[in-house]
């Protein structure tokens, strides 16, 4: 499947083309602002969220709640998969790869996909180490819980993100966590008397230069999605009305009973979000959506605290729930747990 | 650039951004560069008291299911688009530029008639002409006369195979016609090779299949030569009544013995402006310039006719 058109084929005869850029790696991102991606699992799916107006849409063997449920190793998917759905949708299409594992990162960009996910809900293939991003022509999407995680993952080349949420779980309230976390973060930093930044950066455990740019511009250098626990047309604008630039909707579509009318809803919730009858004629009449999870913390799932080289057991064991083996949050402490 | 300051500060032009989805923001902020108010347009009522209006990159399926209701459609927004776009400044790029064409080809496996479009400039746009993310690329793009080329940043772009030919030929002085301002040579990638062999073996038996055509993009298969003949080029008429005109349809053609072709990259007819790149993700204010300047050309020239 591979096309004539490999890198740099574009522009032959004239002097100065290059791909792969910066700017035309954020760029896309840019061009998905106000838009929803939709995680889809079949060819079908992917036909349902691309006429419902999905901006991009992620090709998937398990959504999230999936995983969540039946547990085992996540890995990325197959590219049959994607090269099917690839050839079903004119709108672009993501896949994810385990934090870490460049070689299906790799394999992902020979796919020609439009934007790698390296996500938190496959399973780790590197606890220590995250992806060169800047090896890739490919743009990344990678997921932030913090200001600190969000411009160490800039500095590894991210060209987009996303807050993490706990994806599958129906339940938005990490994401708003997330949200919050990093623009009140990002409020302080601007605040901060320059001589100060040196020190911040430290203690974000990231790159000065980053740091600095953030405090000057007072926004993050790359686009910042919502992610991890969309299931309403409500939820979806709250996102955007915390200032988000779009919105990723994993299981909240394809786990509801009218996926269909749902997605079109939270497209259009998204467009509209500063208009309460919009908002309010969307969410009419939707059917049930996803059942979810409400008690996060008691969840032996945590998607949200993977990353590279930031899990530290520090000896405090919470109580145990009827499980087989330690949950990731007694081995490796949770962001609720402080 | 020079009218709007001999003008003076207090009556500043209000450019609208089409804020359906995409890169609206950034056109806001280089349009504000330039000294215009700006607006985001989600409704209808927005485009009121517009001097003129952008429509952005984005997606472009994404922001016509969006403006067409999306299915719960109770304010069209497109009819209120292709009002606006007809009477006044209006700029498209990227996406925005597919909007504005009268027809387009390219893999649309969703909408029955293809992509909804507002219309207006009647060219022929191949969508995602350059291929995938992969293939995104910049390229320094010719800027009218000026010896600094504009930097052309071109995301999963379309591009413009052809203008109307009759049209193109009364264009002298600028004031009618389709003006073409900027070209690039590019390889056409997989998809966008066999919409175009498709073309040609049309126009080859004489058809004239400037129509919208949509391709299943399932129907198509590994091997570029073995499915052309199992393509689905229908033929559906555009939504505009002004067909009866059928324009002859001239395919770039391939250049140096290669696949890639010679095509267009922005073009001008009157009140509409059509880039294929994205000047709103440099800080190049050139292109900006130059379509405020066009609004002000058309308010200048509506207060004359109001007096």
């Amino acid at each position: 499947m591979t096309g004539t058109n490999g890198n740099g084929s574009n522009g032959n005869g004239n002097g100065g083309t290059s791909v792969g850029t910066s700017r035309v790696k954020q760029g896309l991102a840019q061009m998905l602002k106000g838009g929803v991606i939709m995680d889809v699992m079949s060819v079908e799916q992917a036909k349902i969220a691309e006429a419902a107006g999905a901006v991009a849409v992620m090709a998937l063997e398990r959504i999230p709640a999936d995983i969540r449920r039946d547990g085992g190793v996540a890995r990325m998917s197959d590219p049959a998969l994607i090269m099917e759905i690839k050839n079903a949708v004119t709108i672009p299409v993501m896949a994810k790869a385990r934090i870490g594992h460049f070689v299906e990162a790799q394999i992902l960009e020979a796919c020609e996909i439009d934007y790698i996910d390296e996500s938190e809900v496959l399973t780790m293939a590197d606890d220590i180490h995250h992806i060169d991003k800047t090896k890739f022509n490919a743009p990344f999407v990678c997921g932030c819980r913090n200001i600190g995680e969000a411009l160490r993952r800039i500095a590894e080349g991210a060209s987009m993100l996303r807050t993490k949420g706990e994806a599958g779980t129906g339940n938005i309230v990490e994401a708003v966590r997330h949200a919050r976390t990093v623009q009140a973060e990002i409020r302080r930093l601007a605040s901060l008397p320059k001589d100060e930044l040196f020190v911040a950066a430290k203690e974000l455990r990231c790159p000065y230069e980053l740091v600095k740019e953030v405090a000057d511009k007072g926004k993050l250098p790359v686009v910042n999605f919502a992610a991890g626990g969309v299931a309403t047309p409500a939820d979806a604008a709250l996102m955007m009305q915390l200032g988000l630039d779009g919105v990723f909707v994993g299981s909240g579509i394809f786990k509801s009973a009218n996926p269909e009318a749902r997605a079109r809803a939270i497209v259009q919730a998204v467009t509209h979000y500063n208009d309460p009858k919009v908002l309010m004629d969307v969410s009419t009449g939707l059917g049930p959506a996803m059942v979810g999870i409400s008690d996060i913390k008691g969840d032996p799932v945590n998607f949200r605290d993977r990353e590279g080289g930031m899990q530290q057991y520090d000896g405090r064991v919470p109580p145990k729930k009827e499980l087989h083996g330690n949950t990731e949050v007694q081995m490796y402490g949770s962001s609720w747990a402080n | 650039m020079t009218s709007r300051t001999e003008e003076g500060e207090e009556e500043k032009l209000l450019v609208g951004v089409l804020a359906l989805q995409g890169a609206f923001e950034e056109h806001q902020t280089c349009l504000e560069a330039v000294g215009c108010n700006t607006k985001q347009v989600r409704t209808p009522t927005d485009l009121e008291g517009l001097d003129g209006l952008v429509l952005p990159g984005g997606e472009s399926t994404a922001m016509g299911l969006i403006g067409t209701g999306g299915g719960n459609g109770k304010q069209n927004m497109w009819s209120a688009l292709q009002e606006f776009s007809a009477r006044k400044p209006t700029w498209g790029t990227c996406a925005g530029m597919i909007l504005l064409a009268e027809r387009c080809v390219g893999a649309s496996a969703v909408i029955e008639d293809g992509q909804a479009l507002v219309g207006g400039m009647d060219m022929l746009v191949c969508r995602n002409y350059f291929g995938s993310q992969v293939s995104s690329f910049e390229m320094p793009t010719k800027f009218f006369d000026d010896p600094n080329p504009f930097p052309g940043v071109f995301i999963r772009a379309p591009a413009i195979l052809s203008v109307n030919q009759a049209d193109q030929a009364t264009a002298k002085d600028g004031s009618s016609g389709i003006q073409v301002l900027a070209k690039v040579v590019a390889t056409p990638c997989r998809q966008a090779a066999v919409v175009l062999h498709e073309l040609e073996q049309k126009l080859a038996k004489g058809e004239q299949v400037v129509v919208m055509g949509v391709v299943d993009a399932l129907d198509r298969t590994e091997d570029e030569t073995s499915h052309q003949q199992h393509i689905d080029f229908k033929q559906v008429t555009t939504n505009n009544s002004n067909t009866s005109t059928k324009p002859s349809l001239v395919l770039p053609g391939a250049a140096n013995g290669t696949n890639a072709r010679e095509v267009i990259c922005a073009v001008k007819r009157n009140n509409l402006l059509c880039t294929a790149f994205h000047p709103e993700l440099t800080d190049d204010y050139r292109w900006h310039q130059y379509f405020v300047d066009m609004v002000q050309d058309h308010a200048k020239k509506e207060q004359k006719e109001q007096k």
